[in-house]
This record gives structure tokens, sequence and C-alpha cells, in this order.
């Protein structure tokens, strides 16, 4: 995960007017992926029942109106000793979140065995939390905008960047990043479509999600959405797109696959495709 | 011619003669009472636990003695054998709300002149039941204690101590505690010295130490939400620091059948007697104990 979190902190792919049709491409074919089946919701719902853990604090309010680049420095992420559950732990715990999927009707009721499970597994120590934490998705039923969608695979969530240890109270404060490795099968009516492979996707305090598009020529860049908008019904993105040495602003149209990106960092870009 | 009938002198009749002299009798070896008086009986040794106190020491009241103090009550049932109780766990259990129970059985017998051992062994009951607690269990200190007491003013006592904790709920840090103190097995070495500088006082040094102490598990099991459990294993230390210890300087006054001990430390709180050490405290402590002894 930390190659991973490297490449989200400093994308090296470029975006000019030799390359812009193919990145184009790549930002859209991504973006589409990751709105259809980027179980972001879930994984929020998961990282605020590991905060729940921590019944003593309540959980700062996260800083949602900073910038994206504050999220880049390994910021105080309240490490030290944590107390799970009323219990101080200062030597070391293992946690099991054991959580079942909501399913596709509004009403469903909870049943593991039709709707499937989400399952995270964290370590601790008396210096806080590892960062990496594991987990596993079994058929877990849940609906995005309209979509059923059904998720099986292995997660991982780092939290923060380069800390080595995290505190509870703080996993709202230093966003995460999610990488998600299986299958994903997406049920509109009677259209179903999958998606096998690996998404990945970060999540920041100020409700923004990166996603990280890789280039053909093995470099990457970082669309940047804010996360109402990811979502499988969305057609039309507008945000962020972050390069080696430059931050744009792009609008993609993902129907008439066309849009256009315009250079914020002062060299008056303006790129269409 | 007419012979004389006087008797020559020497014929006369003489009295008899004395009988001998009888051979004295050979003196026995105790010369007689009425002659020599006898030498005052020595005075009994005072106890050597006399002056002392029985806690993590190798001491034991004398035949028939009794002791009444703070914490300690006990009666000496023969000079090796010490029976009684600790008073201060039925005072407090009930006021904390719940209920407790203790027995104090100490034998020990002296090796030599100036050497005393004893084996102490104080189990106690417990169960607190409250809104938010329900912590109950069997905790056996176990002592092992030998004093010396090379010249009569001097006694040195060193105790190992291990604490048995059976029947503990182990869920969760606060059904193990009682006002702050963890029940969890743990080892304790405690030492100390005390000089006599008079005959109704003396001065005292101690020091307890605790290397080593069983970890607390921690399992437990948390609704978060309808979809959503939690499971914790874990482990966690019975005390914020990682070896409790203190040290204490003091007086013991000792008038006739009574006894008081003052004197200040620093350190953890070790409870009197039961040696658990309470989680919450590090600091300045008080060293106090009274008990009259007759």
């Amino acid at each position: 995960m930390s190659r991973l979190v490297r490449e989200y902190q400093k994308p090296d792919g470029d975006l000019d007017s030799e390359n812009v049709e193919q990145v184009a491409t790549e930002i859209a074919s991504t973006v589409e992926r990751a709105s259809t089946g980027a179980p972001v919701e879930l994984t929020d719902s998961l990282v605020g029942n590991l905060q729940e853990l921590d019944e003593g604090q309540k959980p700062k309010e996260p800083p949602e109106d900073a910038e994206d680049a504050e999220f880049n420095q390994p910021t105080n992420a309240a490490a030290g000793q944590q107390t799970i559950l009323g219990n101080k732990i200062n030597i070391g715990a293992r946690i099991r979140v054991h959580h079942i999927c909501r399913g596709w009707a509004d009403d469903a009721p909870i049943d593991e065995k039709e709707n499937g499970s989400a399952e995270l597994q964290v370590a601790l120590d008396q210096r806080g939390l590892l960062p990496t934490v594991w987990g596993h998705v079994d058929g877990c039923r849940l609906k995005r905008s309209g979509v059923n969608l059904e998720l099986t695979g292995d997660l991982s969530i780092r939290f923060g960047t380069t800390q080595d240890r995290v505190g509870l109270r703080a996993l709202n404060q230093v966003g995460y990043l999610v990488q998600f490795k299986g299958r994903v099968r997406a049920m509109r009516g009677d259209e179903e479509r999958e998606i096998d492979g690996t998404l990945s996707f970060r999540v920041l305090p100020n409700r923004h999600v990166q996603v990280k598009v890789d280039l053909p020529d093995g470099t990457n860049v970082v669309f940047v959405v804010d996360s109402a908008e990811l979502q499988p019904d969305t057609l039309t993105f507008e945000g962020g797109l972050l390069t080696r040495d430059a931050d744009w602003t792009c609008k993609i149209n993902l129907a008439s696959a066309d849009g256009s990106c315009v250079d914020e960092t002062g060299a008056d870009l303006d790129l269409k495709w | 011619m007419a012979a004389s009938l006087a008797w020559p002198r020497a014929l006369q009749a003489q009295p008899p003669a004395p009988p001998p002299p009888e051979e004295p009798v050979v003196a026995s070896v105790v010369s007689s009472p009425a002659q020599v008086p006898p030498p005052a009986p020595e005075p009994a040794e005072p106890s050597p636990s006399e002056g002392q106190p029985l806690a993590a020491t190798g001491y034991l009241l004398p035949q028939h003695d009794v002791e009444l103090g703070i914490f300690f009550m006990g009666y000496g049932v023969t000079d090796w054998l010490t029976v009684g109780l600790m008073p201060a766990p039925w005072v407090i259990a009930p006021i904390l709300g719940g209920v407790s129970m203790n027995l104090s059985v100490k034998g020990g017998l002296p090796i030599g002149r100036f050497v005393n051992v004893a084996l102490e062994v104080n189990p106690l009951w417990v169960n607190i039941q409250t809104s938010d607690t329900d912590t109950h269990g069997v905790i056996v200190p176990i002592n092992l204690s030998a004093s010396v007491h090379p010249a009569p003013r001097q006694n040195y006592s060193l105790n190992l101590r291990y604490v048995a904790v059976e029947g503990a709920n182990n869920s969760n840090i606060d059904d193990q505690e009682i006002a702050g103190t963890v029940l969890t097995r743990v080892f304790q070495v405690i030492a100390q010295a005390q000089y006599q500088v008079a005959d109704w006082a003396a001065i005292y040094v101690q020091g307890s130490l605790q290397p080593w102490e069983q970890e607390i598990q921690v399992e437990g099991e948390n609704q978060l939400d309808d979809q959503t459990t939690v499971s914790v294993e874990g482990e966690a230390s019975a005390s914020d620091n990682s070896l409790p210890w203190n040290a204490a300087l003091g007086a013991h006054f000792h008038w006739s059948s009574v006894n008081l001990r003052l004197g200040v430390g620093y350190g953890n709180f070790f409870v009197p007697r039961i040696g658990l050490t309470a989680r919450v405290y590090q600091g300045v402590l008080p060293d106090f104990d009274f008990y009259v002894r007759f």
C-alpha cells in the first residue's frame, strides 16, 4: 500500500496537447468503473464503525474546507495508547469488525446469507493502530443510485499517508486509501455488468474522492471529484486533475465522450477533446 | 595379808569411750537450701516479634497473644501458628456495593537464634455488583517471609508474595477492577529494615517491587448497530507502570500493648496485606498502621 499511497500523493503523469485524447480516454474509463463499483459508502460506514470503538472520545469534525494537498502531509494522527470499548489497551489487541450488508431492497431484513458481509481486521499496539487494515467482502449487496451491486473480494484500507501508527479519534482527520481486488456485479433492470480486477480510491476528510488513473506509459494522474458525484448514474464529472507538475480543472462527459481541462497553475492551458 | 580390792586406777571402770566420730557424709552438689540462696530465675527472653509488625515478616504472635488492628486481627494459637482476618475488606466491600470475606493463616518457626521464617496465606473472596461493574473472584496472597535479628536493636525482613486470582471476570478491564485496583496475578518482593532507637521507638525503611504481573486478557463483543458487530481480543497491563514499586521511611512506636506505625513514602499504592496495586496513582503515599497486641 505504501507505493499506492505515493502514487496518489505524487502523480507522475503529464497532460498536454499531445496526449490529451489518450489521457481523457483513460480518465473516462477509470472514473466510470469507480463510479459504478467503488464501495465508497461501505468503506465510509466501516471507518465510522472503527471510530465508534473509542467510546470516550467524540471524533472531531472533519476539516471539510481544507485543500487536498494538506492531507498529503503526515499530520498528527492521534497515535498512542488507544481505548477500545472503554479498555485502555497498552499492550496489543486485534479487532474484528463484521458488517452485514444492507441488501438491495430499501427495507431488506438483516440477513447475512442473502445480503453478504464485509469484515475488517485491525491490529493495534501500545503506539496505536497499524495504519493498514485488511478485510474481505463476501457477496456484499448494496444499492448505489438505483444500481444493485454485489461485491466479492479483498479490501485494504490505508489511513493517512506515511504515519506508522494512527489513532481511532483521528481516522476522519487524515483520510484513507482503499484498494479493492475482486469482482463487482452491477445490475440496473435487465442490464448487468461485471467489473473485475482492482479498484482504488482515496477518500479525504473534505469529502473529495481521488481516483488514480494509470496511463499507458506507466505513469499515473489523479482525478478528484466530490464524493456525492461519484455515483453509478453520473455521466458528467466536474473535478480536478492532478498531474506531475500541474493542477487542472476538468469536465468529462461520459455520454458524449468529450470534455475539457483548464490548467489552474497559471500556464493558461485549455485542452479539449 | 589381804589383797587390796581396790582395783588399780587403771582398771577402775571408765566411762564408755565416746563413739568414734562419724565419718562425715560426702557433701552433695546442691547446698542445702537453708544455707545458699538459689539464683534468681533468668528472665524469659522477649519474643523477637515484640515491637515488630507481623505483615511481610517472619514473625508470628506468641501463643495466646491477640492482636487487634486496622489491617489485621489475629490470635496466636501456638507459637508457630497464628490465625486471623483482615477487617478492612469486610468494611470496604459493602461501601463499594458488595461483600467480602477473608481468613489469614500463618505458620512459622525460628531457625537458630536469629532467624524466623513464616508462610502466610490470606484467601479473600470478593463480590462487587453495582450498576457499572460486576466483579468477583478469589484473591489469595501467599507470603513467604524471613526475618533476621542479628542484634537486639536490628531487624531485617524479606518477603516474597505471590497473589493468585481466580474466578475474576476477564472480558473487560472494568469488570476486573475494584476501585481502580485490577484483580490479576502478581509477584512482589518486599524488604524492610527496622532499628530500635529506644525501647518505645524504632525507625524503619521499607520497599516494595512488583517485577511480574499477569497481563489482563480483554475479550469482548459489542453490537455497534443492527448490522455491525465488533470483537476485541487484547492484552493490557494491570498497572499503568511497567514495574510498580514504592519506598517508605517511618517510625514505629510501641507503648506496652499499643503499636503505631507512621511513615511517608513514594511510589505506587500497594493494598495493605493483599498487595494488589492501584492503577491510577503514583506519588507521595502515607504509611500507617495501628494495632494493640496483648
